[in-house]
């Protein structure tokens, strides 16, 4: 199972979930424009979809933009 | 645990209590008026007004203890961001905060916030940011270094 770590406004919000979904979910976040980063602080792009593993706790980051 | 009577951010014509705290780096604030029971708020009201805040007897007067305090903010959203914050800044993901500031050096240039007030200083220059969500301080501040760390392009200034 795959930890993630959501930051939403009501608060963040942690739930495990199998690595399938993690992969979907963060699809969905990162083509949103957030960010991605696992429990090493390493960022998860794209690219690194397929490097996920299903121990990870991954901290889903909404999108900042400068003003 | 210092307590401040403050003007609520955004409403200049409301006074609420916030206790301030040392946390090492930058200052804990804890939202009293968002964490007590109504009656509890009245007695501090009235101790105030009768000028008879004195030390931590406060406490006592209104009946709650420090311990009960901090249980019940790191319970709350705001509590709960601040200590993600403190799990990310001892795994080292963050830099940890000096003097309110977090420093964070990122593609050739300087970044620096303040924690309590959430200024960006990108190379000494005042800059500004948007978040798509409205989250709790300490996650916005997680937010901001995290995006500052590994796509600082997206606070380039449009």
């Amino acid at each position: 199972m795959v930890k993630l770590r959501r930051l939403t406004s009501g608060g963040h919000v942690e739930v495990e979930v199998p690595l399938p979904t993690a992969i979907e979910e963060l699809l969905n976040h990162l083509t949103r424009g957030g960010i991605a980063v696992n429990q090493e602080g390493k960022n998860i792009g794209l690219e690194d979809l397929g490097e996920v593993k299903d121990s990870d706790k991954i901290l889903l980051i909404p999108a900042i933009r400068g003003g | 645990m210092e307590i401040r009577c403050i003007n609520l951010p955004g409403r200049p014509t409301e006074e609420v209590y916030v206790c301030v705290q040392d946390a090492g780096g930058y200052k804990r604030v804890i939202p009293l008026y968002k964490l007590l029971s109504t009656d509890k708020l009245m007695k501090l009201n009235l101790l105030f007004k009768d000028l008879k805040i004195k030390g931590n007897e406060w406490m006592d007067e209104i009946g709650v203890r420090e311990d009960e305090i901090l249980s019940l903010y790191f319970s709350s959203p705001e509590g709960r961001a601040e200590k993600l914050f403190l799990e990310l800044v001892e795994s080292g993901i963050i830099p940890k905060p000096k003097d309110n500031l977090i420093v964070i050096e990122s593609s050739g240039k300087k970044y620096k916030i303040e924690v309590d007030t959430l200024r960006l200083f990108i190379d000494d220059q005042e800059s500004c940011f948007q978040c798509d969500e409205d989250l709790p301080h300490f996650d916005k501040l997680i937010a901001l270094c995290l995006t500052i760390i590994h796509n600082p392009e997206k606070l380039e200034r449009r």
